[in-house]
């Protein structure tokens, strides 16, 4: 899988490069900022672009315009953004639309190689990935009413992993269940939320988003 | 004194003249009727001309300063002074009146003087030498009139005494004694309460009270010399001629007081024209003060400057200050400018006519209390935003700390931590490869805390979304992270200044806080709203209210506010709950 990798830190970029390729994709772009990157996913036309939201010259969220222009001039190249922090704005302004091709993690992320090789190649293939804690925060947010308290536990834990993006299978893996069983708590979920069932798993991460939006 | 009414007053004086008039017949038919050896028109010189004097200029004065006493006290002194002929009376009994009651005119002389020009005593020793005065020409007198046997006392061919009770020289010897010695302390003591009240006078004051003395001293020193050539034994013409010649300015004494009663106000009139002229050249913050202490005579003037924003009044320090209230004696007076209320002067109301004055003064000082006025204003301003301004400075050093203390418990600790575990890795890194791998994951964990930690802190040091988004988007944020269920309004067309943002955000931030932590409230709402120039911010929760304003949390939300010019507001509100309210101008 072909990357090019964005952020003004030369130090982290050389890391997060060294790591990717140990991990197995190819990094065939290096970006110090939001121009440099644009111009070199349009030269390179890679799978996916990691990018940091913090840039020049403003060092505010340079990362996620530059992620919505490409988003918007090349479709079939996924973008993952890496966040100092993690905001729902941004998560909603990224994903809300259209979450297919797109990610938004924490930049701490980094330091566990499998999880950022899993979203990367989520997002390289056409999916999604949402960090666990905007999910969180998310859920966690007191609602009036809530519909989530009709949820049972691990119908909770089932649902926080769909909106990170995971499909049914890795859920399975990582809560060590069979793929059935996720299917049915699935099932459930959609049901008790009143969302429209779908397999696609981006597709999935936007209704789960929709709803938890509102 | 209580005024009498007009109508009552044009009641009361002419009658009051017409008993003169009645008087002066009285006086003029005992003495050319006495069969007794006297001098008839010398007599009736001196007790027409002066009782004359005292009686008309004090009718006069009543009525031109009917709430002042010292009319009634002049008409008093002359109107007893025509007793004095009525002991040449063949009458026994006009006799004794005569005797009795001529003395009372030297106690409503002593009250006179003392009482002069405001009408009223002021201390304790005035109050002493008046009692004084009245005792020994009451009741002495009294009971002199019935011990004195005038055939033993040099007057041949005086009436039989009849209130006479014993015959006993002795004893009207004593009493005599008595009296005189009484009397000569009142004496003195007037002269000691005269010369103190002088020396706490004002020049215009003296100045009104000159022509009294000027009158009086002649007069007196005509008397003494008078004793003197007596006692000498000069010829009986030149005593004669003394006497008469110290007659001409004790009748004066009455038109002095006169003089100096209007002149009085004349010199108060002239004293608001300096006060005005030197008000136009003083640049001195405390000249008009100084200067109606000085036109007033009242060194506890006080001005007070209006304050519209607080609706209350401060001094030229700009402390606050409150009017005299019921019960005070002092009393105040509003000064307006332009028909606005600029402040207002305390006075002691000492003055019958203080009250009056300080209008007139009022009204010409009104432009330049209104100067004043700002100024004390600005005063009062820069003094709470001094205070605002060191306790913004203070939380600022108290945030360091904060800052110093979680990055030194936290982040900072777990990087040692972090550090000792990497070293102890390294060095099984060869024997235990299994130990080392658990302590590299350890410090994997330890670093991942660390980064959450410092996350956390730098949000709250300054939010990246206010920045990146501004103020909505940042709420948003904020609103969900709250532990209490949060509807956020906003009704903002564009992003406010940077400043003004950080105020509305942190205010909503540290409001949220306080409703967790202290409100026991089940839900909140935020609603913020720019419109006409203004953005306001209001967090409103259902809670148990009664928040204290003076929380330092919450001050140091009214100083962030007020630093921007902003008002800022707690209260409890009608459905229960506390609402905060902060609006700050977009500028």
């Amino acid at each position: 899988m072909r990357l090019v990798v964005a952020d003004d830190s030369v130090l982290l970029r050389e890391g997060l490069v060294r790591l990717l390729e140990e991990a197995g994709f190819e990094v065939v772009g290096q970006a110090g900022d939001a121009e440099d990157l644009l111009r070199k996913v349009r030269a390179h036309k890679p799978d996916a672009a990691i990018v940091d939201v913090r840039m020049p010259p403003t060092h505010t969220d340079e990362g996620i315009r530059a992620a919505q222009e490409i988003r918007a001039e090349l479709p079939g190249v996924g973008v993952l953004v890496l966040s100092q922090y993690v905001e729902e704005t941004y998560a909603r302004e990224l994903l809300a639309d259209d979450a297919a091709g797109m990610g938004y993690l924490l930049k701490d992320r980094v330091s566990d190689i499998d999880a950022l090789a899993d979203a990367v190649r989520r997002v390289g293939a056409g999916g999604s990935a949402l960090d666990p804690e905007v999910v969180s925060s998310m859920l966690g947010r007191r609602r009036q009413e809530d519909p989530l308290d009709a949820l049972t536990p691990r119908e909770r834990e089932v649902l926080s992993l769909m909106a990170e993006g995971r499909s049914n299978r890795a859920i399975a893996t990582e809560l060590v269940v069979t793929d059935r069983a996720v299917e049915k708590h699935v099932t459930s979920i959609f049901s008790k939320l009143d969302l429209p069932a779908t397999d696609e798993d981006h597709r999935r991460v936007l209704a789960v988003l929709t709803f938890l939006e509102t | 004194m209580r005024p009498l009414s007009i109508s009552a007053l044009r009641r009361l004086l002419p009658a009051l003249a017409l008993l003169t008039i009645a008087q002066v017949a009285a006086s003029v038919w005992f003495t050319v009727s006495s069969d007794r050896e006297h001098d008839t028109v010398l007599e009736l010189f001196a007790v027409l001309v002066i009782g004359c004097s005292f009686a008309g200029a004090g009718l006069f004065a009543w009525w031109r300063r009917s709430e002042n006493i010292v009319g009634p006290l002049m008409f008093l002194t002359g109107f007893f002074w025509f007793f004095n002929v009525w002991v040449l009376s063949d009458s026994a009994g006009i006799f004794a009146l005569g005797y009795i009651l001529s003395s009372l005119s030297y106690a409503f002389l002593i009250h006179l003087l003392l009482v002069f020009p405001e009408g009223r005593l002021e201390t304790r020793l005035e109050r002493v030498v008046v009692a004084g005065g009245y005792f020994v020409v009451t009741v002495l007198q009294l009971s002199s009139a019935l011990l004195i046997d005038p055939a033993l006392n040099g007057c041949e061919g005086c009436p039989e005494n009849p209130l006479l009770i014993t015959e006993n020289p002795d004893l009207y010897d004593i009493h005599n004694a008595l009296q005189s010695v009484l009397a000569i302390a009142v004496l003195t003591g007037l002269v000691v309460a005269l010369v103190r009240r002088w020396r706490t006078w004002p020049q215009s004051r003296r100045r009104a009270f000159a022509p009294v003395l000027w009158a009086g001293g002649l007069s007196l020193t005509l008397i003494s010399l008078q004793l003197a050539v007596d006692v000498l034994g000069a010829p009986e013409g030149v005593r004669q001629a003394i006497f008469l010649a110290a007659l001409v300015p004790f009748a004066l004494i009455p038109f002095a007081f006169l003089a100096g009663l209007l002149r009085s106000r004349i010199s108060r009139a002239e004293a608001v024209g300096a006060l005005v002229a030197g008000l136009s050249t003083s640049a001195e913050g405390r000249g008009l003060r100084d200067a109606l202490a000085e036109a007033l005579s009242d060194d506890s003037v006080e001005l007070a400057y209006w304050v519209p924003e607080t609706g209350g009044y401060v001094d030229a320090d700009g402390a606050r200050l409150e009017l005299p209230g019921e019960g005070d004696p002092r009393l105040w007076a509003e000064v307006t400018h332009d028909g606005r209320r600029v402040g207002a002067i305390v006075h002691a109301g000492r003055l019958d006519d203080a009250a009056e004055l300080v209008q007139t003064i009022a009204s010409a000082a009104g432009l330049r209390m209104e100067n004043e006025r700002l100024d004390a204003e600005l005063r009062a301003r820069l003094e709470d935003l001094r205070a605002s301004r060191a306790r913004i400075v203070e939380a600022g050093y108290r945030e360091r700390r904060r800052v110093e203390r979680d990055l030194h418990d936290g982040a900072q600790q777990r990087l040692l931590a972090l550090g000792l575990n990497l070293k102890l890795a390294r060095s099984r890194l060869e024997e235990d490869p299994a130990e080392a791998g658990e302590l590299l994951d350890e410090a994997t964990a330890e670093l991942e805390q660390a980064t959450a930690e410092l996350r956390e802190l730098a949000r709250g040091i300054h939010p990246g979304l206010l920045t990146d988004r501004g103020l909505v988007p940042a709420l948003e944020a904020l609103a969900s992270r709250a532990p209490v269920p949060v509807a956020l309004t906003a009704e903002v067309d564009q992003r406010p200044a940077a400043g003004v943002e950080a105020a509305a955000y942190f205010l909503v931030s540290e409001a949220l806080a306080n409703v967790a932590k202290h409100a026991e409230a089940g839900r909140a709402s935020v609603r913020v709203i720019q419109s006409n120039g203004w953005l306001t911010v209001e967090v409103l929760d259902d809670g148990r209210g009664g928040a204290d304003p003076d929380g330092s949390g919450l001050t140091g939300l009214a100083d962030r506010v007020a630093a921007l010019d902003g008002s800022f507001s707690v209260a409890d509100h009608d459905g229960g709950g506390t609402i905060v309210r902060a609006s700050i101008p977009l500028g």
